[in-house]
């Protein structure tokens, strides 16, 4: 049994308060009226050259930046919330595909798997309040949900979200919402209880029965990890069409996913926990954020080389803000989740070396942490985001929650899930 | 070491012969070759065997391919012929070259993976119509063959680690004959 070192508790309990401090932040520094958004622009043309100096901003665009601002604090909650979600949730996923594919090497990992795993429910509770809010108009992260969107006869009307009102609708999002957190919660319980009852009794049978709710599980993530990532990201711009979305944001998780898992299994070893783990899993944990990084700049290329070649106005938009409002950001991205996993992982010795295994990791989580941001804030923050406190310190606030809540989870099982049959395989697991 | 004879053991199964690799080289007896129809995992290290160099030409094939691919592209699409590609008419290289990327990358991996195919096979002087180097016609099927050149006093010696380590069949060559 693992039991949490006090220094990590307070470690994490340290960046939950940072991350409460820098979001209530947030919330009480946006501008409270008009005109205190109209000092800010004037501040801000003030620093810039001759040209854009003394800009004139019209009602409407005063209010759409007042929008922005306003919207920065709950952007920063929603992709902290869906970064760590949707990795905890690929945790599952790779959980899952190690039980339905009867993989021998990674038995000694599952139970910390599963600990990951246990920020679904949390992090999903999070992003359920930040969707209901937007529903009630406490915030303005999709505006597909203003009223009268769909009526023709409202100033509103916008004939694009018109035509997806029937799968674009506030009572079926929600729903839909509730229903993916809910099943994916439901779904790790179900799947752990069947990992927990081989530690009773070593029987065949109870392992297919395993085996089929992973399968099950795989099934169903399969459909809602598109749908999902339309639902909660790519529906913030609704106008814009991507048909690989559901992938890209696979290939975002994904790494990051087996980048925790990886930081995580060389932290416990470090403290002397999971003795068997040896060099080999390193090393094809390693192996797998190597090739998905390399699915993720594969993904990223085609969906931009695809718009920038065919160039449709619609499309294009997308990529044109981030070019104009989030270049260099936008562009780190390829370093830290392209260049840095494929160039250090890629000699076979250095995939067993922990501190470039770690190393390339917090670059493959840093930069998709960057990158969930940028999925998000051009569509709704535009010209007024800052990678600020704001944004980190809601970042690191649910590193902290989720840091606590896999550790508290990892307390509740044995460490080593030595009833599965696989467990002997893994144990004595040597890769060459 | 100048060897009189030349033994071979013959097994039938892959972790029989690695554990046979194992022991007979913990003995200080030296392994010429092991033949098998197919790569056994972990038997380079068994054997203890270089590491490969490989690895190193594929990347330099690999510029190669990536630098080819760069000049081909610039030549046939910027400088012969210069294309208007996806509407933007800007004839250089580095504006249009997200469109040329598919081709850097297929000719990167297809220069990579070919010349050290051919590299491999020049290597090991497998060209067309070199004569088969294997001792016994069953490393092309099922059974797998360790050869170990002796001299006369340490026969008995390796043919009892062969008994021992479980060989199927042991054959007895002298280089002269």
């Amino acid at each position: 049994m693992y039991r949490i070192p006090a220094k990590l508790r307070l470690f994490a309990v340290l960046l939950m308060g940072i991350g409460v401090l820098s979001v209530t932040y947030g919330f009480l520094s946006t501008p409270k009226n008009m005109a205190a958004v109209q000092a800010i622009l004037a501040q801000r043309s003030a620093g810039q050259p001759e040209s854009s100096a003394g800009v004139h901003y019209d009602e409407a665009q005063l209010r759409q930046a007042w929008h922005q601002m306003q919207n920065r604090p709950w952007a920063a909650v929603l992709y902290s919330a869906f970064f760590f979600t949707a990795v905890a949730l690929a945790v599952l996923f790779f959980y899952a595909v190690q039980i339905a594919a009867e993989a021998g090497w990674s038995a000694v990992l599952l139970r910390l798997m599963e600990a990951i795993s246990w920020f679904v429910p949390v992090g999903g509770a999070i992003i359920l309040v930040v969707l209901f809010c937007s529903a009630g108009q406490l915030n303005h992260l999709y505006h597909w949900m203003v009223s009268g969107v769909a009526d023709p006869n409202d100033p509103h009307y916008d004939a694009v979200v018109a035509a997806k009102s029937g799968y674009l609708n506030k009572p079926f999002f929600l729903l839909r919402a509730v229903v993916y957190v809910a099943g994916w919660t439901a779904m790790l319980v179900w799947m752990q209880k069947a990992g927990l009852a081989l530690d009773r009794s070593k029987n065949w049978a109870l392992f297919r029965r395993y085996q089929t709710r992973a399968v099950v599980f795989l099934i169903c993530y399969a459909i809602t990890s598109t749908t999902m990532a339309w639902d909660w990201i790519t529906s913030i711009n609704p106008h814009w069409y991507s048909t690989l979305f559901g992938w890209y944001i696979l290939g975002v998780v994904f790494p990051t996913a087996v980048s925790a898992l990886a930081i995580a299994t060389l932290y416990l070893k470090s403290k002397g926990y999971m003795s068997y783990v040896n060099d080999s899993h390193i090393h094809d944990l390693a192996k797998y954020i190597f090739a998905f990084s390399l699915l993720w700049g594969y993904l990223w290329f085609a969906q931009y080389m695809l718009y920038w070649y065919a160039d449709i106005p619609e499309e294009v938009t997308y990529f044109l803000s981030r070019w104009r409002d989030y270049r260099i950001a936008y562009f780190t991205l390829l370093v830290l989740n392209l260049a840095v996993p494929t160039l250090v992982l890629m000699n076979s010795d250095f995939k067993r070396i922990p501190f470039l295994v770690a190393f390339s990791g917090l670059s493959v989580i840093i930069g998709h942490a960057v990158e969930s941001y940028i999925l998000i804030a051009p569509e709704v923050v535009g010209k007024n985001w800052h990678l600020g406190v704001v944004e980190w310190g809601s970042w690191l606030g649910f590193l902290g929650l989720f840091i606590w809540v896999t550790f508290t989870a990892l307390t509740k099982a044995p460490l080593s899930a030595s009833g599965n049959p696989y467990w002997k395989e893994s144990e004595s697991y040597r890769y060459g | 070491m100048r060897s009189d004879k030349i033994l071979y053991g013959l097994y039938d199964d892959e972790d029989l012969l690695l554990s046979a690799v194992e022991r007979i080289r913990r003995e200080g007896i030296p392994i010429d070759e092991v033949y098998s129809p197919f790569p056994v995992h972990g038997l380079d290290k068994a054997l203890g065997l270089q590491e490969t160099r490989l690895g190193i030409t594929a990347f330099i094939y690999g510029l190669l391919g990536l630098g080819f691919a760069i000049w081909m592209t610039w030549y046939m699409m910027i400088y012969d012929w210069p294309q208007d590609i996806g509407g933007k008419p800007s004839f250089t290289w580095g504006e249009n070259m997200p469109a040329f990327v598919p081709i850097l990358f297929e000719l990167t991996v297809f220069c990579s993976a070919h010349l050290m195919a051919v590299t491999f096979l020049v290597r090991n002087a497998m060209y067309p119509g070199a004569r088969a180097a294997n001792p016994h016609p069953a490393t092309t099927d099922d059974k797998f063959v360790m050869e170990i050149s002796v001299r006369a006093a340490d026969e008995p010696q390796v043919v009892a680690l062969f008994k021992e380590t479980g060989a199927l069949a042991i054959h007895l060559k002298n280089p002269e004959s």
